[in-house]
């Protein structure tokens, strides 16, 4: 508990720094938010007094201690460009990252901890080459390309699922599911192979275990061994990358977002870097920020579930 | 995979596209070809009795950053498509017979010989979503606050046209303009002061970004930003025979493929797209798909900063669009676009044989130039680039075929689209050469806008001409279309001498339908008219 404590209190800086560095990056990028509220047509005197009413003629400084403030206050402000609530968007856009990230996570898991046991204990054998090779060609090919792929042989020849959009949870689950199909599959497709080649090559070494072997010549029976024994001390790096995944999953699919006409977290971010809106890029950066340090800080937890030792350790 | 391949390389386009630019058209077309000459255009002829259920679920590119008439344009392919079932039009404006029509205003004319005096008035009955009345108290209020100091509306100079507003009755608004204007009405079809909010929502500060209050023929059921939108309905709509469709659903999809597929898979009923080859495609797809559209003329063009060389000087002008092969351009670089050959669009009532575009012709250019280079020395400028991926292909092919000249070398300035913009409109020249599009549909106001001395910032090649300056203020004066066709005919063909800038491509904007869903008709630069949607059983 206290190391809990401390890690969440170790996060305070870090997302200082996260949000102070964002807030310099964006002064950074050429543009001005305003000619994406005024357009083309806006008059200087138009362009002056919204820069007013933004405030954005403040000095750097002042309008990051000012942001800092009101986040602190629960306050991330509202959108420059369109007027709309940083944190509505935020609670609106997180639910469709969330999902999206968890199953694909799960469905990943759900593939690769067998595939990945069985290579071990095949290693060398035809089953192994073959996942290996399939792996590698898998990983070579960009998500994006995937998604086309997918699109086309799903949705498009054999009509079994939609090939974009969105349906809430809210307004039934198996339409929800239905339409994030798709997006789920093409995500968890990399993740699979990573995760089953990583499991492979962490439990071909934990195979070699004398208790591993102690509990073969015992005749217990394969799954018992792999998934019993050989699997929890295997899963360190697994449970490590698939932590750090999760995090990078819950705002870093914006390509996926795009071609599903999902409307996610990423979407709103990469939108809001070129008009310079800064405080949804502030508060989506924040969010996913939390979200990626905290996951990390339950991966870290977990270890001591995994392993008593690094408990007693600290 | 032959599937796969074209999905990838459309996708990577256009998902680059982004919005139309705010092009404006000249014709309506819902025919099934996607030409974009006005010759060919033809209005929708319902054969059937409309019948009223279902929902009509059509695929958009982008979302809107708000639902505030005050912080919209009002064209077609960015916000008027989601204004319009929301908020109901005052007034359409027919591209093709370059007339506006009444819609929930009863009429909309100017009651004296000078143009400054109008009077709208508005059909009996109509409500917005809250209860109130939809009435000349509701108009005066929103244009006044279109018009006010702190207003961030587009549309803000326009509404400071009006002088003086007065209400004779519930139902009329007698305005008074401060200058004379023949086609105010065409004006206000083309911008957000079309699209009327209630005065209530206003007074008590409702949030209208994104829970407007508005009398159109759907009301909104709820709205995800970048996901759907759903509307259904208004049942108290009266200033049209529709909706007959019971729900209206949006769905943002940018990927242009992803809105073909979702409509040959059942996904979508239509989809917007301004991308020939996508219309193509849906109708191979999609067995008697309609597209209902508009030509756009002078949607797309390049401009010559006319107050800084080398562009001061006309020659360069003529040879660079000598040495650029449009109809290559439109072909491979803007996914089979149609070349434009005019300034003005065939077919059109303000068409002119004599506002053609000096042809390719390399040879000649390279005669102009060796004269400029004999002169002046050799010729260097800078083009201003968007980032958009569309925009550098099109700046890239340009200079590779100047490359092909001697005397000329373009560089390339890729620029983000704020500092672009404002470089542009500055109306200070702070650069040689750009890519624009002019919004027009009514010439009254997108070419006056382009071509008028007086409108530093708006006409951003600085052109500066008398004769263009006169036709364009008469034009303004007359009643007459016809009469104003030949005003703007002078323009045109003044502009095919001086070649300020020039159109590369008649693109259109407009939807595709399935072929079970009637009345696809759009107004204005292509907003489409669902109210006058419905399915045939």
């Amino acid at each position: 508990m206290r190391l809990f404590g401390l890690r969440l209190l170790q996060l305070i800086p870090v997302l200082l720094i996260v949000t102070l560095a964002t807030f310099l990056l964006t002064e950074f990028l050429p543009g001005d938010p305003v000619y994406d509220i005024l357009g083309p047509e806006a008059r200087p005197e138009q362009i002056a007094l919204v820069r007013q009413q933004l405030d954005l003629d403040a000095p750097l400084p002042s309008r990051y201690v000012s942001w800092v403030s009101d986040a602190l206050q629960g306050d991330l402000g509202k959108s420059l460009i369109t007027g709309r609530s940083v944190s509505a968007t935020l609670r609106q856009r997180m639910p469709v990252n969330l999902e999206i990230a968890v199953l694909t996570q799960l469905l990943a898991l759900l593939v690769a901890i067998p595939l990945g046991a069985w290579s071990a204990y095949r290693a060398g054998r035809r089953f192994d080459r073959a996942v290996t090779t399939t792996s590698f060609g898998v990983v070579a090919v960009p998500p994006f390309l995937s998604a086309l792929i997918l699109v086309a042989i799903v949705a498009y020849k054999l009509r079994l699922l939609p090939n974009t959009g969105w349906t809430p949870i809210g307004q039934g689950i198996g339409e929800n599911l239905r339409y994030i199909a798709l997006p789920v599959v093409t995500l968890a497709l990399t993740e699979i192979a990573v995760y089953s080649q990583l499991l492979r090559s962490d439990m071909a070494a934990t195979l070699q275990e004398d208790y591993v072997l102690a509990a073969r010549a015992r005749g217990l029976s394969n799954r018992h061994v792999l998934m019993r024994e050989a699997l929890r001390p295997s899963s360190f790096s697994l449970i490590t990358l698939a932590g750090v995944n999760l995090g990078r999953l819950i705002g870093g699919t914006v390509i996926i977002e795009r071609i599903f006409g999902l409307p996610g977290l990423g979407t709103a971010i990469t939108q809001a870097i070129p008009a310079k809106d800064y405080t949804v890029l502030q508060g989506g950066v924040l969010l996913l920020a939390v979200a990626y340090l905290l996951i990390n800080l339950l991966v870290d937890v977990s270890y001591t579930f995994l392993d008593p030792r690094i408990k007693r350790h600290g | 995979m032959r599937l796969v391949a074209a999905m990838l390389a459309l996708g990577l386009i256009a998902a680059a596209c982004g919005d139309d630019g705010g092009g404006t058209g000249n014709a309506t077309n819902t025919g099934g070809s996607s030409s974009g000459s006005a010759k060919s255009v033809t209005t929708t002829v319902v054969t059937d009795t409309p019948v009223k259920g279902g929902t009509v679920t059509i695929a958009l590119f982008s979302e809107v950053k708000n639902l505030d008439p005050l912080k919209a344009t009002g064209s077609g392919g960015s916000d008027g498509n989601r204004l319009f079932p929301i908020y109901g039009a005052l007034v359409t404006y027919d591209p093709v017979k370059a007339v506006s029509s009444p819609l929930m205003a009863e009429s909309f004319k100017a009651t004296d010989a000078g143009f400054t005096k109008w009077t709208l008035k508005l059909k009996p009955n109509q409500k917005f979503s809250d209860g109130t009345a939809y009435d000349a108290a509701a108009i005066k209020a929103n244009w006044e606050r279109a018009a006010a100091a702190d207003s961030p509306c587009a549309c803000k100079s326009i509404a400071q046209a009006i002088a003086s507003m007065t209400l004779p009755d519930p139902l009329t608004v007698d305005l008074t303009l401060k200058s004379g204007n023949a086609t105010f009405d065409n004006l206000i079809a083309r911008n957000a002061l079309n699209y009327i909010a209630s005065p209530k929502a206003i007074t008590d500060k409702v949030d209208l970004v994104n829970k407007p209050v508005g009398a159109g023929p759907f009301r909104m059921d709820e709205w995800i930003p970048d996901g759907k939108m759903t509307l259904s309905r208004n049942p108290d709509w009266t200033a049209s025979p529709g909706p007959y469709v019971d729900k209206l659903v949006y769905v943002i999809q940018s990927n242009e493929d992803q809105r073909v597929t979702g409509m040959t898979t059942g996904q979508f009923d239509g989809f917007y797209t301004a991308t020939p080859s996508s219309v193509t495609t849906a109708q191979k797809d999609n067995k008697d798909a309609t597209y209902a559209s508009v030509a756009v003329n002078l949607g797309q063009t390049f401009v010559f900063n006319t107050t800084k060389a080398p562009f001061d000087d006309i020659r360069v002008r003529k040879a660079v669009i000598m040495a650029i092969p449009r109809d290559v351009l439109a072909k491979d670089i803007l996914l089979n676009s149609i070349p434009a050959d005019y300034f003005a669009l065939k077919g059109s009532k303000d068409f002119s044989e004599a506002s053609a575009l000096p042809k390719y012709d390399a040879a000649g250019a390279q005669k102009l130039i060796d004269e400029y280079v004999k002169e002046k020395g050799p010729i260097t400028f800078t083009m201003v680039v968007f980032q958009q991926t569309l925009d550098q292909a099109r700046a890239k092919f340009i200079q590779t075929a100047l490359d092909q000249l001697k005397g000329i070398k373009a560089e390339l300035a890729v620029g983000a689209s704020g500092d672009n913009v404002a470089k542009i409109t500055s109306g200070k020249g702070d650069f040689q050469w750009t890519s624009w599009g002019f919004p027009t549909t009514d010439p009254n106001v997108g070419l006056y806008n382009a071509t008028h001395s007086g409108q530093p910032g708006l006409n951003p090649s600085n052109y500066n001409n008398a004769t263009v300056d006169k036709a364009l203020e008469e034009a303004r004066l007359l009643g007459d279309p016809a009469a104003r066709a030949e005003k703007y005919k002078i323009v045109y063909e003044q502009l095919a001498k001086d070649l300020p800038f020039f159109p590369y491509t008649i693109t259109t904007n407009g939807y595709v339908y399935k072929s079970n869903v009637k009345g696809g008709v759009v107004y204005e630069d292509g907003i489409p008219r669902v109210d006058l949607l419905w399915f045939k059983k």
